[in-house]
């Protein structure tokens, strides 16, 4: 390695907190960008391994909208196509007699076909040839037959709709458990026993086919399409799993959005060191440059120190963006379990393209954080004083064009017609530069206020180093606009946090009126569900105690050719004042709901699928495809993919299904929540656990979630204000560094030590102030941007504007705390240096 | 180290990294035997039984014996398209029987047997050879038997017999772009292999089958292969068995010859093959000559040598490819070389089944013929 070379790795080695510092930045931006990508990797692989091992080669499914297939159709459907990969499925939940009840899933295959659900039932083995035929014997696992006690001989009792049969449980289904994505309560037998078992003859459950992504593959599922019965549907199971992933695509951008967010904080820790690092060795440069180094040399070693700094750094970055991934990991993993679709316990999954990415990514990240300081060691060595130590430019002429180009740049792209979250972080982004280039002259103007107005009867010393910060130097302007942007980034996700909270929590308050609400849990199959909470609600009915019952259907169907939410309502008068509509008049919807068929829309659903009131919604049926007109509107936070909602009268005329999925209780003047229990005792079925909660619980655990949900935006805003404070200490450091002489001359002259302390503590606060109070305007502003804007083409919600003051005051006192607390380490810098020191220094 | 010793350690390495190449090499194998389906371990009580007693009716026994645990149709045949361009195709379907008896269940899907098909073509000029299989079970007429008029299928392969004609087989089968349409007539009566179609395949009362064949049938129809069509026409060969238990434990495999001679003659030998490759006294075979007259060869009427070998890359088996088979008492001295040499089965169930060339002599005149090979257990 050169001399040179050597001359700049020895200074990083010889300052090593300054280099630490800058080091971390870059480690913890690299840190977070790499947990948020791998676990982000890990969840979307762990998905799709578990959709791939359970659905095997499955690429298409054939369902009839509702109820069974006739196995003749199966049959033809073989003959006709004689090049089709097809196997019938027949899918039923059984209930285990004794034991506890528990309720399991019988599945019964062909094991003579060529495509088997789930790959871990290998063709031709001895496990397959177990269940040949109508031998009653079904594969399961190790833990389902030790949850059923049937660990010696192996025969267990089942019950299918007051049915009982036997069946020989083999255990060879083995390494496939919930965590992993496969269902634990499962039975497989061959079609033929489940059949004859079940008395459900002649009839399967569904068609699974593979059929391959090419032209004579499009060509064969055109055919089958066309020899589709009415109400039988041809689903692509790799679109419907695909679309399930890209449910939670808006989330994926936002947290990625806020990596980035981590590493460009940590960029400008490298600026900001480097720059420091510059006014340190001035003298050196000049040396160097007088000894003939030239400035294109200088310009390549600082570059090459910077990318020595962000090599190692990213390299620590990545490990511990890799320690950091597994906790993140749990995080997404229970949001998109809780908000989007079910996700397998996920491993973290290290790819190493991924890793070698991120990591020249950080490195080049911060060679371009350093690229100012290489340029201005240059000015260094053509005897020009550094851009940083010039006076501050006071122009507002300056600030407003400036600003006013930002702004300009943002209004245009605002208004390009697009959805993409990228873009409206982009116009965010210019518009957060926009109120920043302000700062400078903001800064300017208090200082010279303070020092004019407040300070001129006062001590004197506070006012030098006020004079000192806005005349001499514009370092200060960098730690005022990175503070002030990362205060402005986190109120305005905290406002937006609260907004959302608040709206969440008022729509609770509004549609939850019932007294109280039933349902079935999860490990109950929801056809036995259904019927009975069918049944309860004919009993309770005829009850005094209930003065009126709503329920829901839940049921995903195909609208427009995607798989849909479809709830169908049966809602009292009381029940249907939650509902807020955004679009129609509700006396004329309630009106046409009770009297045409027609369907009403969440503001997402609406919002995602450009509907309005009028649009046309075409739902796959028993009956076929149906037009539904869409008569409103309605306000739902439940879910960002959104739902469509129809009268239960409706529903039932096309499905003819009597289950419900949930029961609003409202109960009679004088009663009691505990006499509904007493009730509910009472009904038939009550071995099988009902849940009932009342409106109270339900608002409280769905706010549980929602904190919980929010909680990784939490954490990386606060990770973005700390990394940022980094950004004070390291102006004022620079500052003391370019300012020693200065400082030695006052202390020759009398002022102690404290009074310096008392001179960096003001710079600090005047720095911690400006920020400050830049941050609330641009806050709210960022708020307002993430509100009306992001949310809008992320989730399809709106949600109204509403200011917490007591949150500005708490951020406005956060930022001015950290920037005291800044003030601690150069505090104490100034008051171990002799003066003595600082002028042979200079 | 010097330089020597580096060598000599790098040298080592590579052996030993590359021993378990060679252990792949030469003792590993993919597929699945199909002599497991024919030596089952599993009680077979309640299967018919092969015995010496069987009368053969026909066009009924052409069609399925469901009491016998296993059986097959087996077509194979040499083709030759309007210019000469020579293909062999076999088209077989096997029966395995899950229950000696019929189920007694009211769903349609409940079934006795399965049902495995296998359809080749061998491209013998383009050196390729296109392998199907299908499986199902004999249900809602997706996959089936029928004894009168006989047919097997499973979806769109199938092996008709057609009573109207004389002893006529239509045969059909399509994969995507490989499809066989051919019309087999025979001009030969039907042979009884062994003691009037009694096979004995052992020492055992249970070791045998029921085995005739049509050695001699004229096929005349359609081959697409990869979407081109060929009009061909040649010579096909059927065999029909069907038993319970065949093999003996330690029988490991057969080879199996159906030759057609130019002068009109055909021989069908079975060698039955032991662990150390010797031949069992069980092996036998069948001449029928230009008139249609069978005369039963026992296992020390004729002599087969092995003159080469072929070792396949996909399962590393090492096959016999080269025969020279010698029936003294006939005056039968046969050269026989596979036309094709990967024509290998090796997934799910692993065997070489292909077209072969014969050259040779018969009494002092020379003589040619086509034929297909079949090789099981190696």
């Amino acid at each position: 390695m050169s001399l040179l070379g050597l001359i700049h790795l020895n200074h990083l080695r010889r300052h090593p907190w300054q280099t630490g510092l800058a080091g971390l930045g870059i480690a913890m931006g690299v840190a977070v960008v790499v947990a948020v990508q791998i676990a982000q990797h890990s969840a979307q692989t762990a998905f799709y391994n578990a959709q791939k091992s359970l659905s095997g080669e499955v690429t298409h499914r054939i369902k009839a909208a509702q109820g069974t297939l006739p196995e003749s159709f199966f049959a033809t459907l073989m003959i006709r196509n004689s090049d089709l990969k097809a196997t019938p499925i027949i899918e039923i939940s059984v209930k285990a007699v004794g034991n506890d009840q528990r309720w399991l899933q019988l599945i019964g295959i062909d094991p003579f076909s060529t495509l088997l659900p789930m790959r871990r039932i290998d063709a031709g083995s001895d496990r397959l040839s177990a269940i040949l035929g109508v031998s009653r014997v079904a594969l399961t696992s190790e833990a389902v037959l030790s949850r059923l006690g049937a660990t010696t001989t192996g025969v267990v009792e089942f019950d299918y709709k007051k049915r009982h049969f036997k069946l020989t449980l083999n255990p060879s289904i083995s390494g496939q458990t919930r965590a992993q994505g496969f269902p634990d309560d499962l039975l497989v037998s061959d079609i033929a026993t489940v059949q004859d078992v079940t008395g459900l003859l002649g009839e399967i459950s569904y068609i699974d086919l593979s059929v391959p992504s090419s032209i004579a593959g499009k060509a064969l599922l055109s055919k089958i399409r066309a020899e589709l019965p009415v109400g039988v549907e041809l689903r692509d199971i790799r679109q419907e799993r695909a679309f399930r992933q890209a449910l939670s695509r808006a989330f994926d951008t936002n947290l990625t959005a806020l990596s980035l967010l981590a590493l460009m904080v940590g960029m400008f820790l490298v600026y900001n060191t480097e720059n420091f690092f510059i006014a340190q060795r001035r003298p050196l440069f000049v040396r160097l440059h007088t000894l003939g180094v030239t400035r294109h040399e200088l310009f390549r070693g600082i570059l090459l120190e910077a990318g020595c700094l962000g090599a190692i750094s990213s390299a620590f970055g990545i490990l511990s963006g890799m320690g950091l991934a597994s906790a993140l990991l749990a995080l997404i993993a229970r949001t998109v379990n809780n908000f989007y679709y079910p996700l397998p316990e996920a491993a973290t999954n290290f790819d190493p393209a991924l890793l070698l990415i991120l990591w020249l990514a950080g490195t080049l990240a911060t060679l371009l954080a350093a690229l100012p300081a290489a340029h201005a060691a240059t000015d260094v060595v053509s005897q020009e004083k550094p851009a940083s130590s010039m006076p501050l430019k006071r122009s507002a002429l300056r600030a407003g064009l400036q600003s006013g180009s930002a702004a300009a740049a943002a209004g245009s792209l605002l208004w390009w017609p697009s959805d993409s979250l990228w873009k409206d972080f982009v116009v965010l982004s210019l518009g957060l530069v926009s109120g920043a280039c302000w700062l400078p002259l903001g800064l300017d103007r208090l200082g010279r206020w303070l020092v004019s107005d407040v300070l001129r009867h006062g001590p004197r010393p506070e006012a030098l180093g006020i004079q000192s910060l806005i005349f001499r130097t514009s370092r200060a302007s960098d730690a005022v606009v990175a503070l002030c942007l990362a205060a402005a980034v986190s109120l305005g996700m905290i406002l937006m946090t609260e907004c959302f909270r608040s709206a969440v929590d008022t729509w609770l308050g509004r549609l939850l009126v019932a007294d109280a609400y039933l349902s079935i849990p999860d490990e109950v199959p929801t056809e036995a569900g259904g019927s009975l909470l069918a049944e309860i609600q004919t009993n309770l009915r005829k009850l005094p105690e209930i003065s009126a019952l709503s329920s829901v259907t839940h049921r995903q169907v195909q609208a427009n050719g995607e798989p849909t939410g479809l709830s169908a309502f049966d809602l009292p008068p009381r029940a249907r004042t939650g509902f807020r509509f955004l679009a129609g008049d509700p006396t004329e919807i309630w009106s046409r709901w009770d009297s045409e068929s027609i369907v009403i829309a969440s503001e997402p659903y609406a919002h995602h699928h450009q509907l309005k009131l009028g649009s046309s919604v075409i739902l796959t049926t028993p009956e076929g495809q149906i037009t539904f007109k869409l008569a409103g509107i309605y306000q739902d936070y439940a879910s960002e993919q959104g739902t469509l909602a129809m009268n239960v009268a409706t529903f039932r005329h096309y499905w003819q299904t009597e289950g419900i999925s949930g029961l609003g209780v409202y109960l009679a003047p004088q009663t009691e929540i505990t006499d509904l229990r007493r009730i509910l005792k009472a009904q038939p079925h009550s071995d099988i656990p009902l849940s009932m909660r009342s409106r109270a619980e339900i608002q409280q655990f769905s706010m549980q979630i929602f904190d919980q949900t929010f909680a990784i935006t939490r954490i990386l805003g606060a990770m973005a204000m700390g990394v940022s404070l980094a950004g004070i200490v390291g102006a004022l450091l620079a500052q003391q560094l370019e300012r020693a002489r200065e400082y030695s001359v006052l202390r020759a002259l009398g002022i102690d030590r404290w009074q310096l302390c008392r001179i960096v503590l003001v710079q600090s606060m005047l720095i911690g102030l400006v920020a400050a109070c830049g941050a609330i305007p641009m806050g709210i502003g960022c708020a307002t941007f993430l509100i009306r804007i992001v949310n809008l083409h992320a989730f399809g919600w709106t949600l109204p504007v509403e200011i917490r003051y007591a949150t500005l005051l708490e951020i406005w006192c956060a930022v001015l705390i950290a920037a005291g607390i800044a003030a601690v380490y150069p505090a104490w810098h100034v008051l171990k240096t002799p003066p003595a020191r600082a002028l042979r220094y200079e | 180290m010097n330089r020597r010793q580096w060598l000599w350690l790098l040298g080592a390495c590579v052996s030993v990294g590359a021993l378990p190449c060679w252990r792949r090499f030469f003792s590993s194998r993919s597929g699945i035997n199909p002599m497991g389906f024919l030596r089952t371990t599993d009680p077979t009580d309640g299967y018919a039984h092969a015995g010496t007693d069987q009368r053969f009716e026909f066009p009924k026994d052409h069609g399925p014996h469901n009491h016998f645990q296993h059986e097959w149709w087996y077509f194979t045949g040499n083709l030759r398209d309007q210019v000469g361009r020579p293909f062999g195709f076999q088209l077989t379907f096997f029966r395995f029987a899950l229950s000696p008896e019929k189920i007694n269940s009211s769903s349609a899907w409940a079934t006795q047997d399965a049902m495995l098909g296998h359809f080749a073509v061998s491209d013998i000029e383009g050196g390729h050879f296109h392998a199907y299989q299908r499986t199902g079970r004999p249900v809602l007429g997706i996959a089936g038997m029928s004894a009168d008029p006989a047919r097997v299928w499973i979806r769109d392969w199938q092996a008709r017999f057609q009573p109207q004609r004389t002893a006529g087989w239509q045969l059909e089968a399509c994969h995507h772009n490989t499809q066989l349409h051919l019309d087999a007539v025979s001009h030969k009566a039907i042979v009884l292999q062994g003691q009037n179609g009694f096979s004995r395949k052992g020492p055992g009362n249970d070791n045998a089958s029921y085995y005739y064949s049509m050695p001699r049938l004229q096929v005349a129809g359609n081959l697409v292969l990869e979407g081109k069509p060929f009009p061909v026409s040649g010579q096909a060969w059927m065999d029909h068995e069907w038993g319970t238990t065949t093999l003996s434990a330690d029988t490991v495999g057969w080879d199996w010859f159906g030759l057609q001679l130019s002068d009109g003659c055909e021989l069908t030998i079975y060698l039955l093959r032991r662990e150390d490759g010797s031949y069992t006294p069980f092996s036998a075979g069948t001449w029928t000559n230009s008139e249609g007259i069978s005369i039963p060869l026992c296992a020390t009427d004729f002599m087969l040598s092995v003159t080469g070998h072929w070792r396949s890359s996909s399962t590393h088996v090492r096959y016999p490819a080269g025969w020279t088979l010698t029936v003294t008492s006939l005056g039968v001295s046969l050269s026989i070389l596979p036309r094709l040499a990967g024509q290998e089965w090796h997934s799910p169930i692993r065997y070489w089944e292909g077209a072969v060339a014969i050259t040779g002599t018969r009494a002092g005149n020379q003589l040619d013929g086509i034929g297909y090979v079949e090789l099981t257990g190696y």
